[in-house]
């Protein structure tokens, strides 16, 4: 290796290095915190690791909330969610992407209408609408919506993805007699696979944390999913700092673990992608 | 010169199952945000307060808005300070860090999983963890500022400062989506296309303006519009960490929707609020894709 | 070709609209005596919690008729959003906490009972916890009081070679003598206090005296000043009073020019005064006494020698209460049963675990003239000796209304003074230039609106 490329090679670890340790200096800090005494905590100078290292402070925050009740809560809201978002997003993307139809134009400005939307305008008539049909307190009004098109972001980011495979391979399909649900599925999907795998991660990160939804639905707190669960953990810990970071720590264990796996299709996925000429 | 005949089928064939396809979210739009919107559009004509019956407004609410409220202008300045800012920064960032990444090097699983982790920390949990990291007299990052030789910062606490110090926090939480976007995206770029350019003498700068940038620019559109508007949207930042504050630095709109329909139960007014932003956005998204069109190259566009 | 969507709008358009006109009210009639369901709404920690399902509970057992189910909001903010979409669908509980800034305007649309006749039987409740209308009902009182005491840490006094904060109304310090203490405990990194050469203003290790920027201090030492927010019949405003503004520039002067405070902020020292005590970062905090919970579990678990001791005062002694009130909705189909409740609930003898854990005062005068009743409450190792004087004495004697209580345009003024005098907190602006020039504009028409 040149000297040239030694240099640029070094450079570029170092950047990243830089840039990883800052990410990570935050998330550093919460562990840290969740494993020390109150008192370590907020000594200053600050410290950078518990003088008595506290693996109670998790035993603790496991035991003063149904954490595994809430993880069931999340789970029960999460999975379906997903699910529904990968079919319904993909295959209205795939209407847009690659059919002409009256209207589409304007359907297509609403989807984006729909993103720039802020929640908070459509929140009365949507929990309105929710209790008028008795779903209030259930976890109806947290999925069925994912069934309708998972999301006005997902259309539009998958629509864009659509749009970058070449029409041949459409049209090569077709030669040989695919119809259209089978060009959707066999072809056109593996393709965007990575976006595919990005679509499901991001639905299950901001299922998992949404705390919003289930604040206004949720009232029993035998429903309370984890993110609600901590946001009420906080309220009652605010002062005990350690073990409200124990908790945050405790909620987010299955989502890294989930971004690891998922990680390793989004590799597969990768290689499936290159187009061979 | 005899081409294969291709079944493209009769245009109406290819509406309907065109319908079809999109149908969900077509559906979904009617009923979870056309319907409700129509709602609320109804709601700020009038003077709803949720407690009582409403009265009919006519264009009340919305002259208030630019005559006499109070927060509306400064809102609309702070939050369009904080989306400019921060859609530049997130961009920027994400941008060099998925081409950092993408190049071939050791680790690049772990680095990546690294960058997206802040994406994954409950937003909540990550506030209450800022807040002590900003806080000027014992926090972290003062104590690092002091080491590296600089003065201290108020950080939230500033009116000047509290807008950058929210989005070194979003850019650091809210990029790993962005960065994992991009990465898809340039993984998608043809490998022979890039090796043409180098057979070509060309180096890195080349490969990019010629190759990834246009083959990436569909997602790099995206990326920008959904950065522009989740920006507008923040909310949460202000509702746990500084209130709107220090004297209103940090009133950002969805915030102060948010307080006057459910703090001042003024829904009418919050009504309103809403469909301007509605329209402020819209018109932004308009001029955005004409814009699009002049860098914005789509290979495999239904035409 | 596509079927316009329009049926559907048409649908949810009736939905929407006909779900904003609200039911009509109900609850008439005497207490059945049948089964009978009600929805309690609170919020607060975890120990507030137990307590309160631990009252609910004994309720229910005397009253094997009635079936509580009490709705945990987590915090008064979660509350707000909750309540608003409540009452927009109709289902809203039958009594409970209310967000203290919103008791009025709600009351005075009609939503709450009207309790002036409830309280005038049963032991007095203290005149600064009711919430009252300007046509004189009384919509809510508060379910608990507290009032602001000084909190600090004997080891750091100890260690400063200086005499503990008087904990008796006649031994008050006056606020020169208060910034005086301050001064010494404050040091920077080398060692140095404000008054030394040298000292290094904006690296400072332990501050001497932490007063928080939000209203209830600045409204208490307006008041011990002669001044205030608004005059007790709530016909003036006394905000640009000269003593008003004299007790807000000296408190934002304890930041900029005596450095005995920390940085004012929006959400200073965000882990409170019982760390900030622990820590030393602070020898002194204002606070209210609702921290005696937190501080006394710390001083148990942690070892933090505390003690209490009462305001300073600028020109007269001076305290103020606050205090979540529990309101009955006027939608209740219940309204008997919810007033039976209420009584129980309000009952200081009814919630001892709370008063007894430090978290909360009684709301009857009684519990503070009575010695049988006082030792009920503060007879216990969570409560130090001191106890007696520095609250109970002076929350009785020197505690003074706040205009959440009477003024229903009051949170839509505080909206803006309170980001206006960050202004001021910051060191940027005056409080005369503020007031006089920033807020007095825009508030008048506010008050005067009402």
């Amino acid at each position: 290796m040149s000297a040239a490329r030694a240099a640029r090679t070094t450079l570029l670890y170092l950047v990243l290095v830089v840039g990883a340790a800052a990410c990570l200096l935050p998330v550093f800090w919460q562990v840290r915190s969740s494993l020390m005494t109150l008192v370590d905590v907020f000594k200053f100078p600050p410290l950078l690791w518990a003088t008595h290292t506290r693996w109670d402070n998790y035993v603790q925050a496991m035991s003063s909330s149904p954490f595994l009740l809430y993880f069931r809560n999340t789970l029960i809201v999460v999975v379906p969610t997903v699910l529904a978002t990968l079919v319904t997003s993909s295959m209205s993307a795939y209407g847009f992407a690659r059919f002409r139809f009256p209207g589409r134009g304007f359907w297509f400005s609403m989807v984006l209408g729909a993103i720039i939307l802020p929640p908070a305008v459509v929140l009365i008539p949507q929990f309105i609408l929710w209790s008028r049909l008795h779903l209030v307190n259930t976890f109806y009004p947290l999925i069925i919506p994912f069934w309708f098109g998972g999301g006005a972001f997902n259309v539009f980011l998958l629509r864009q993805f659509f749009m970058t495979i070449p029409r041949d391979f459409d049209d090569a399909a077709r030669i040989d007699g695919a119809r259209y649900f089978r060009i959707y599925w066999q072809i056109l999907v593996p393709f965007i696979q990575p976006a595919l795998i990005a679509v499901g991660l991001f639905q299950f990160f901001f299922q998992w944390n949404d705390f919003f939804g289930p604040l206004i639905y949720l009232d029993s707190p035998s429903l309370y999913t984890l993110a609600l669960g901590l946001s009420h953990f906080i309220g009652s810990y605010s002062t005990q700092w350690n073990i409200l970071m124990a908790a945050a720590v405790i909620v987010v264990i299955p989502p890294i673990i989930v971004f690891f796996v998922g990680q390793r299709y989004f590799v597969e996925g990768v290689t499936l992608t290159g187009i061979k000429m | 010169m005899d081409r294969p005949v291709l079944h493209r089928p009769a245009r109406g064939r290819e509406a309907l199952i065109g319908y079809l396809f999109a149908s969900p979210v077509i559906l979904g739009l009617v009923i979870w945000v056309m319907a409700p919107m129509v709602g609320s559009l109804l709601i700020s004509f009038t003077d709803w307060n949720v407690l009582t019956a409403p009265h009919w407004l006519g264009i009340r609410n919305y002259v208030n808005l630019f005559t006499s409220d109070l927060f509306f202008g400064k809102s609309l300045v702070v939050t369009v300070y904080y989306v400019v800012l921060n859609t530049a920064a997130t961009f920027l960032y994400s941008l060099v860090v998925a081409l950092l990444l993408n190049q071939k090097v050791k680790g690049q699983g772990v680095f990546r999983s690294i960058f997206y982790l802040p994406a994954i920390v409950p937003i909540v949990a990550s506030s209450a963890l800022w807040l002590w990291l900003f806080n000027p007299d014992f926090g972290l990052y003062n104590q690092i500022l002091l080491g590296l030789g600089l003065k201290k910062s108020l950080w939230l606490a500033g009116p000047s400062t509290v807008i950058p110090s929210l989005v070194i926090m979003s850019v650091w939480g809210g990029a790993g989506n962005t960065i994992v976007i991009f990465l898809a995206a340039l993984q998608g770029v043809p490998r022979p296309l890039l090796e043409a350019v180098e057979i070509d003498g060309g180096n890195w700068w080349h490969k990019f303006w010629a190759v990834t940038w246009p083959m990436i620019s569909p997602v790099t559109f995206f990326n920008l519009v959904v950065s522009l508007i989740n920006s507008f949207q923040i909310f949460v930042q202000s509702y746990i960490m500084t209130s709107g504050g220090p004297n209103n630095g940090s009133l950002f709109y969805v915030y102060l929707m948010y307080r006057e329909g459910f703090e001042r139960n003024a829904m009418g007014h919050a009504a309103a609020l809403s469909w301007i932003l509605f329209l402020m956005v819209s018109a932004l998204g308009l001029v955005l894709f004409r814009w699009s069109r002049e860098w914005v190259h789509y290979e495999g566009a239904a035409g | 070709m596509v079927q316009r969507p329009i049926p559907v709008l048409a649908c949810a358009l009736v939905v929407s609209l006909a779900a904003v006109l609200p039911v009509g009210a109900s609850g008439q009639g005497e207490s059945s005596g049948g089964p009978v369901s009600l929805q309690y709404a609170f919020w607060g920690d975890q120990n507030e919690i137990n307590a309160t399902n631990a009252y609910l509970n004994s309720y229910m057992a005397k009253n094997p008729n009635v079936k509580i189910e009490a709705l945990n909001f987590g915090s008064n903010t979660q509350f707000n959003t909750k309540v608003t979409t409540l009452a927009a669908s109709n289902s809203l509980p039958d009594l409970g906490y209310f967000y203290e800034p919103n008791v009025l305007t709600w009351g005075m649309n009609g939503q709450f009972v009207d309790l002036t006749d409830f309280y005038r039987n049963g032991p007095p409740k203290l005149d600064a916890l009711k919430f009252v209308t300007p046509d004189g009902k009384i919509v809510g009182v508060s379910v608990a009081n507290e009032i602001q005491v000084i909190w600090y840490n004997k080891k750091t006094f100890d260690q400063a070679g200086l005499p503990y904060p008087p904990a008796e109304a006649g031994k008050a310090w006056n606020w020169d003598q208060f910034v005086g203490v301050a001064k010494k405990l404050t040091k920077d990194a080398g060692g140095k206090g404000p008054d030394d050469a040298g000292f290094d203003a904006s690296n400072i290790r332990s501050f001497g005296a932490w007063v928080q920027n939000w209203w209830m201090p600045w409204i208490t030492l307006a008041i011990s000043n002669g001044g205030g927010f608004v005059s007790d019949d709530g016909k003036t405003l006394l905000l640009d009073r000269p003593e008003t503004i004299e007790a807000i520039q000296k408190i934002a002067d304890l930041v900029n020019v005596d450095h005995v405070g920390p940085a004012p902020g929006t959400q200073q020292m965000p882990t409170g005064a019982a760390t900030a005590l622990l820590s030393q970062q602070v020898a002194m905090a204002m606070d209210g006494t609702w921290d005696l919970l937190t501080i006394g579990l710390t001083k148990e678990q942690q070892g933090l020698d505390f003690g209490i001791g009462v305001l300073p005062y600028m020109k007269k002694l001076a305290d103020a209460s606050v205090g979540t009130p529990i309101v009955v909705y006027k939608s209740s189909k219940h309204i008997p049963d919810a007033l039976k409740l209420l009584q129980y609930v309000m009952s200081p003898e009814n919630s001892l675990p709370l008063l007894q854990n430090g978290l909360w005062l009684p709301n009857e005068k009684r519990w503070y003239t009575d010695s049988a009743l006082i030792q009920q409450w503060i007879g216990n190792p969570r409560h130090p000796p001191e106890y007696r004087t520095a609250v109970v004495d002076f929350a009785l004697n020197y505690s003074h209304r706040l205009p959440e209580y009477y003024v229903p345009t009051y949170s839509k003024m505080d909206d803006i003074v309170e980001p206006a005098l960050q202004q001021v907190w910051l060191g940027q602006k005056t409080a005369e230039d503020v007031i006089k020039n920033e807020i007095m504009p825009k508030i008048t028409p506010i008050f005067q609106g009402m």
